[in-house]
């Protein structure tokens, strides 16, 4: 009796944080896992201003010349070394969410031994990803690649399904899980894909050709719909836990809906009609 | 050892009178044995008498001394100073009161109204069971009473609300949580129903984010935030 885990694991993760500044003091007050609350808000708030950069820059697909000549800018040793580093917040963002899953849904309560294979899958990713971008032109099936991820992400799901939807009433917060059960596999499955052959990526025709596949617009459109959907929960989320005054919350929640149905609308468009 | 130390103690203090805030700095020698509420009852002897701050039991089981050590939330009747300087690695502390409820005067805080969040999580049986037809009395057994006896050593003292990654305002804590749960667990109580939806709300667990920071400050060793997976959970049998 009396075991608690988050004061039995300080010692291990102290000796990451406390090396960072500006992190230490919230590590040593608040404890490891609160830091590591706060590196999952922060990764998702970079992947949803991504998130919204990725869907106006495709949205431009409706005029592959003026794609293709947004692409050439962007088609720059700079900004493949960004599109490499955002492979850091996503597969952190993704693997502490596992975490957090197995903790809450799975009663895995070893957190040095999660947060090793947090380190260690996500750093075998990022490897992976620069390996592929450094080699360039390998290349695979579409709807291979994208038939393989929709199997792993729907049996993730429906695991997860059957784990946790009789377990509360919120079904706004089920929801949210099981998004995240969804693009778990999904997200860093795309990011790999299109960097298989990077610069196929940025060609309008090859693009548009591979949306003209009723499979692929499928597995786009659970995409778009799962990822505004939990981007949205997330933001929603923060706004819930921090605006204490009820007409700025409910004004900041109406202001964040009205945009997310603009981006829904870009992201259906694209999915259906760009092809 | 019994070592002498010369602290500095910066105190957050405040006047309701003429509501005004503002940081006052105290220096004293003491003994490294002594806890910080011998240490603010040493500077009302000896240096301010009006500086106000609360305590009752002084012995971790009342939770009415909780307040701010230089950030973290903590008894400062269980602080020994000896303690607080190797944790802390100094001999300056700054001592803030907790701010989740508002200031009445200096460090002390209205619990009253921190513990209206947690009368919300109805911390009592609801719905007790009546006695089974064939016994007098229902017995627990004591393996069913080891999944939420550590949770019944709760004393109430706001540490882990205050440390917690949402605001007080909008959640109504991990121990006004935990209080619901550790009675979901509770074979006597009838009402689950009712209790689920308390957990469900809007100010419930959906504002628990296992940022695990109750876990970490709780005094009482208490593993807050397991209690709260078991509630995501539905582990309530």
């Amino acid at each position: 009796m009396g075991l608690n885990t988050e004061k039995n694991t300080e010692p291990f993760h102290l000796q990451v944080l406390n090396a960072l500044p500006g992190v230490s003091y919230y590590a040593r007050t608040r404890g490891p896992s609160f830091v590591t609350a706060w590196a999952h808000r922060i990764s998702g708030l970079i992947l949803v201003g991504y998130l919204l950069f990725h869907l106006l820059t495709l949205s431009l697909l409706a005029q592959p010349e003026q794609f293709e000549a947004k692409m050439s800018i962007l088609d720059t040793p700079f900004f493949a070394l960004l599109e490499f580093l955002l492979a850091i917040p996503l597969i952190f963002h993704a693997l502490n969410g596992v975490r957090l899953m197995l903790y809450e849904h799975f009663t895995e309560r070893d957190n040095v031994f999660m947060l090793h294979w947090l380190g260690s899958l996500g750093f075998l990713y990022i490897l992976l990803l620069g390996l592929f971008m450094w080699m360039g032109s390998q290349t695979v099936s579409a709807l291979f690649f994208g038939m393989s991820v929709l199997a792993a992400s729907l049996l993730t799901t429906g695991f997860l399904f059957q784990k946790i939807w009789w377990t509360t009433k919120d079904v706004w917060w089920k929801l949210q899980r099981l998004t995240a059960a969804f693009l778990l596999i999904v997200l860093p499955g795309h990011m790999l894909f299109m960097h298989l052959n990077y610069a196929l990526g940025h060609q309008a025709g090859i693009i548009i050709s591979r949306m003209g596949l009723p499979f692929m617009q499928c597995l786009y459109l659970l995409t778009v719909v799962s990822v505004l959907y939990h981007a949205v929960y997330g933001l929603i989320s923060v706004i819930q836990d921090y605006v204490e005054k009820r007409l700025l919350r409910f004004g900041l929640i109406i202001g964040l809906l009205l945009f997310t149905i603009y981006f829904l609308f870009l992201g259906l468009r694209l999915t259906f009609f760009i092809a | 050892m019994n070592t002498r130390q010369t602290l500095v103690l910066k105190i957050h203090r405040y006047s309701p009178e003429n509501n005004q805030a503002w940081v006052q700095d105290y220096q004293l020698k003491v003994s490294g044995m002594l806890r910080f509420t011998d240490v603010l009852r040493k500077i009302n002897q000896e240096q301010d008498p009006g500086l106000a701050w609360t305590s009752s039991c002084e012995h971790a089981q009342c939770g009415s001394c909780s307040a701010i050590v230089n950030g973290k939330p903590l008894l400062l009747c269980e602080l020994l100073v000896k303690k607080a300087v190797e944790r802390f690695k100094t001999t300056t502390f700054v001592l803030e009161p907790l701010t989740v409820a508002p200031v009445l005067r200096d460090l002390i805080v209205d619990l009253a109204q921190a513990y209206e969040r947690v009368h919300q999580a109805k911390p009592f049986i609801i719905d007790p069971a009546g006695p089974p037809a064939e016994g007098d009395e229902l017995r627990i057994q004591p393996q069913m009473m080891d999944h939420y006896v550590e949770a019944t050593r709760c004393i109430n003292c706001f540490c882990c609300a205050q440390a917690c990654i949402s605001r007080p305002g909008n959640f109504l804590g991990p121990n006004a949580m935990m209080a619901n749960i550790v009675r979901m667990l509770d074979p006597k109580e009838q009402a689950k129903d009712e209790r689920l939806d308390i957990l469900s709300a809007g100010n419930g667990l959906a504002r628990c984010h296992t940022a695990r920071a109750c876990s970490f400050v709780c005094p009482k060793e208490i593993d807050v935030a397991h209690f709260l997976a078991l509630g995501k959970q539905g582990k309530m049998s």
